[in-house]
């Protein structure tokens, strides 16, 4: 790749192909692309992988806590289900809640922060201060409060995470969006008659998008420990519905006998969660310009 | 006529205090002439320009006068026909054409997306568009140019891209903002002729914003001078040239170097461009100027004809 031919010789070579390639060149980075591709690809295949039915009880008393083995690569449970079938089911709950929580918040946080910035004075202070108030509130206990109210199920938990966790990517997108405005090329697109809503959508949040991109995959992460932390406390995903969260939890009484029902969805959790965070970490360093220097002094 | 301001003034309500950036500013421009609006940085030639579009934002406000263009008042247009004024009747180029353009989106698109939002076409044909005005403005190569990024441009072909942009809905007035200031000297030339021949070809009137008396010399038929927000000085550029009359366009033309008179010491204007928020009563410029006296602080003059198309603001200059 090095010294091929300069950057940009070429046309047709898009910003996203270069950050691409700067991307590649981060080795752990890419592992932890490839790692979450896995999972995420060992999620959806679930039902074809998993050995045996993620929550048949059978013989109990003959197939509990078993621990690791050919037979079950995770061991068994107090009901003596398979917990490999398990933690690829719970996979699957951990895992959407976390990517869908971070699509609804950054969709509508990119949304609130751009009508903010575009529209500023009046329009900005009131969204603004909406968002001073949202934070002031202790989110996690209005998730405590709210899933007390409703049962708790997957479509609820996206809500409740995405919709207390947008105010970030809210902030954020709104001080690129007013600082973007003030650039040369959307005065010059007003000035050339473009109508308001294309300026937003084709001038303004592609620029940002960058850096919307960066906390995207840093929030993946955070919602899946939230929702783990929900579910471990036993008021998010309940079970029998199998979720990394409620693993850890149902093996915490056990954890001196039977180590290994709470530590293979644990170990899960934290891989996935520190993969998204170095996957955060490579498309920063990808997309800021100024980290190009940096790496070669 | 194509454009005419009357008495157009811009104010800045800023903290510190009103800002005039521009003062009582009235001119004509007709079909198909060039005009060169010329003065130092920072006298309102640039809120001159987004005046005539209606495009100054907050704190800025047009506050008095109007803008007519094409018998109807830009002041006073709706949103959605001020879009149409804008970039149909009224185009506009940039001093950094680098700035001008959408650093993520390719040339390409971004003239075809100006196409569709005022026209119809396909998505098909406005690409077709593109690429023929992307040859128009003479980028070689247009099919596979179209497809680059602003970055992969050099500084005058992101110039001629912009050029192309302002020019795609054939406007009949295209306002030139130091079109060739930030441009290398023979990049420069080629973007006035490339300005002149599409002007030969399309007929559009050209606002020449400028402070560089060479670009003036070069493409305009006539010239206003500008100091702190008011005009000082309106002449055939000819005429301005070999006499100016206001004492401000004498020290501006005795500023310029001349190559080959290199041990000339230059001239240049004493003082500085006084400050907007506390200016010199009377006539601004008296404080620099060579031939003011007690009398040129009590009022600002207004502009009287001193010969054949000419007008200057200068009491000295009309009684001497």
């Amino acid at each position: 790749m090095a010294g091929s031919e300069p950057e940009g010789a070429r046309p047709g070579r898009s910003p996203i192909t270069i950050a691409w390639r700067r991307f590649r060149a981060n080795r752990l980075a890419v592992a932890a692309l490839y790692i979450i591709g896995l999972l995420y690809v060992l999620a959806i295949l679930a039902p074809v992988i998993a050995p045996y039915d993620p929550s048949a009880i059978e013989n109990v008393l003959t197939t509990r806590y078993q621990p690791p083995s050919w037979e079950h690569l995770f061991g068994t449970d107090d009901f003596g289900r398979d917990l490999f079938s398990r933690a690829l089911y719970g996979a699957r709950v951990s895992l959407s809640v976390g990517l869908l929580a971070m699509v609804v918040a950054v969709v509508f946080g990119t949304i609130y922060g751009a009508v903010a910035g575009y529209f500023g004075g009046i329009i900005d202070n009131l969204l603004m201060r909406l968002v001073d108030v949202i934070i002031a509130f202790p989110t996690f206990f209005l998730m405590l409060m709210l899933v007390g109210i409703f049962e708790a199920n997957i479509v609820f938990l996206v809500l409740i995470l995405g919709l207390t966790s947008w105010t970030s990517t809210a902030r954020l997108v709104r001080g690129e969006i007013l600082s973007l405005k003030e650039r040369e090329f959307v005065e010059g697109s007003r000035a050339i008659g473009l109508p308001g809503h294309l300026i937003v959508l084709r001038h303004l949040i592609p620029n940002a998008l960058a850096s919307v991109l960066v906390t995207a995959a840093l929030m993946v992460g955070g919602m899946i420990g939230a929702e783990a932390g929900l579910s471990f406390l036993g008021i998010g995903i309940r079970p029998p519905t199998p979720s990394w969260g409620n693993m850890v939890s149902a093996g915490q009484d056990a954890l001196l006998v039977a180590w290994w029902i709470a530590f293979f969805p644990g170990c899960l959790l934290a891989t996935t969660i520190l993969c998204f965070n170095l996957l955060a970490d490579g498309l920063r360093d990808a997309l800021d310009p100024k980290t190009l220097t940096r790496k070669y002094v | 006529m194509l454009l005419s301001v009357e008495n157009l003034a811009t104010y800045f309500f800023l903290d510190e205090g009103v800002l005039r950036a521009v003062d009582g500013v009235s001119f004509a421009v007709n079909e198909g002439e060039t005009v060169a609006l010329v003065g130092e940085s920072g006298c309102g030639k640039t809120i001159v320009a987004l005046s005539l579009i209606n495009l100054v934002s907050s704190p800025g406000r047009i506050v008095r006068g109007r803008v007519v263009f094409q018998d109807e008042d830009v002041t006073q247009a709706t949103a959605e026909r001020l879009r149409q004024i804008r970039g149909r009747g009224i185009g506009m180029i940039f001093q950094e054409p680098g700035a001008a353009l959408n650093p993520v989106r390719t040339v390409g698109d971004q003239i075809s997306e100006v196409l569709r939002a005022h026209q119809a076409p396909t998505r098909h044909e406005a690409w077709r568009t593109a690429i023929r005005l992307l040859g128009d403005v003479g980028i070689p190569d247009p099919e596979r140019r179209a497809n680059a990024y602003p970055f992969e441009f050099s500084g005058g072909m992101r110039q001629r891209a912009v050029i192309a942009i302002a020019m795609s809905v054939g406007p009949k007035l295209l306002i030139a903002d130091e079109p060739t200031t930030a441009l290398d000297v023979t990049v420069q030339a080629e973007i006035l002729d490339l300005l002149r021949s599409l002007q030969e070809q399309h007929g559009m009137a050209i606002l020449l914003i400028t402070h560089d008396l060479g670009v003036v010399a070069e493409m305009a038929r006539r010239v206003m001078v500008m100091y702190t927000g008011k005009i000082v000085e309106v002449a055939p550029a000819d005429a301005l040239f070999d006499a100016p009359c206001h004492p401000y366009t004498k020290g501006l033309l005795a500023s310029i170097q001349h190559l080959g008179a290199r041990n000339e010491p230059l001239e240049g204007i004493p003082g500085s461009v006084p400050d907007f928020l506390s200016l010199p009563s009377g006539c601004t410029f008296h404080p620099r100027c060579g031939i003011a006296d007690s009398s040129c602080a009590a009022e600002f003059p207004v502009l009287q004809s001193v010969g054949s198309e000419r007008t200057c603001a200068c009491y000295k200059v009309r009684s001497a």
